[in-house]
């Protein structure tokens, strides 16, 4: 089906198949009863917005989340987004340096999207889950190719750990999503949008123990075919530290962003 | 480097950086039952053994590691 997906994306605009997304998102919202429900609470208590404008928003919430999906097959397709960045001084400037630096993203916009769009001049390597389809896979090592980034698949026994701490050594870029345990249960209890939320460890142990200077990174729709990168320096000598400074980030970018919120499930368990 | 340095080195480390109290550090101390170092504080380990002795570990290095006086014995066999 996704190589169905990609083959359309060559015959058809994005409009289009937003359109017949925007009919398909009331049965997901009909019978997706967890990420319904997820998605409410997250506007209804998080976002302190009103019953109707939080129903008016868990639809956006899974638009904007079937637009980032379709977006990702638009790109393996061919299909060409653009990209603002805010921030670029910073990420520049880094990689001028020979030293490694890392970078903590997160569930919300759409990072992925960040390699297919801009080339890094510093080798990057990103942390990726495995459990994606064989289609997913070539499409993101055909995308990455171009953008001077590599992955790192994800181990239950956090071995890839080693590989993005080798990587820092030889200064690279490490890219981890942070907002998600993975592998081990250590996590840190962050104040997040008004109440306390578990970040993993590992990405801040691992930036706190090199010494790494680290950003937070996200990359968010902000047009038909346009996403907004954002670099935002965190700091911080302690994981604790980092993890607060980075769930701070992650809080002003979402206050901004609502809709494109992607944690489906009660984050503040 | 003696094994006493070493083994001097990676008690200050467990004690200041993991925090592990002092009582727990015995030669015979079972890194993860007795001390519990899990795959997440090995990502420690790994950065001070580079950073303190100039050695990179690598994941499969630590299958037969069991005690602390095991893991000082390796680091003085692979530190020049």
């Amino acid at each position: 089906m996704q190589r169905s997906l990609i083959w359309l994306f060559r015959l058809l605009p994005l409009w289009l198949l937003y359109g017949v997304m925007a009919l398909v998102i009331p049965f997901y919202i009909i019978f997706d009863h967890n990420g319904r429900n997820a998605s409410w609470r997250f506007f209804r208590q998080r976002m302190d917005y009103g019953a109707l404008k939080s129903a008016v928003h868990v639809y956006l919430n899974m638009f904007s989340l079937g637009m980032v999906v379709l977006d990702r097959f638009a790109a393996y397709a061919g299909k060409k987004f653009k990209a603002k960045v805010d921030g670029e001084d910073y990420f520049q400037i880094w990689s001028q340096d020979q030293d490694g630096f890392m970078i903590h993203s997160c569930h919300m916009g759409n990072w992925e999207m960040s390699g297919y769009i801009r080339k890094s001049s510093k080798h990057m390597n990103v942390l990726v889950y495995a459990g994606e389809t064989a289609t997913v896979m070539a499409g993101r090592t055909k995308m990455f190719e171009s953008g001077n980034v590599s992955m790192v698949t994800a181990k239950e026994d956090l071995s890839h750990l080693y590989i993005l701490n080798s990587a820092l050594s030889n200064g690279e870029i490490v890219s981890m999503p942070s907002d998600r345990a993975y592998g081990s249960n250590k996590v840190i209890r962050c104040p997040f949008l008004g109440a306390e939320a578990s970040f993993p460890a590992g990405p801040f142990r691992l930036a706190a123990a090199r010494e790494a200077r680290t950003m937070a990174a996200f990359c968010m729709k902000t047009g038909y075919s346009t996403y907004t990168v954002l670099f935002r320096p965190i700091h911080g000598n302690s994981a604790g530290e980092i993890a607060r400074a980075f769930a701070g980030e992650m809080e002003t970018v979402v206050r901004k962003w609502p809709d494109q919120w992607f944690n489906f499930y009660d984050f503040w368990s | 480097m003696s094994i006493q340095e070493i083994e001097e080195k990676v008690k200050n480390f467990l004690v200041e950086d993991l925090e592990i109290e002092e009582e727990k550090i015995e030669s015979g101390a079972r890194l993860k039952e007795d001390l519990g170092i899990d795959s997440l504080e090995v990502v420690d380990v790994v950065v001070l053994v580079e950073d303190q002795f100039g050695y990179k570990m690598k994941p499969e290095d630590f299958k037969d590691l069991v005690t602390l006086d095991q893991f000082c014995k390796f680091i003085q066999d692979h530190v020049a």
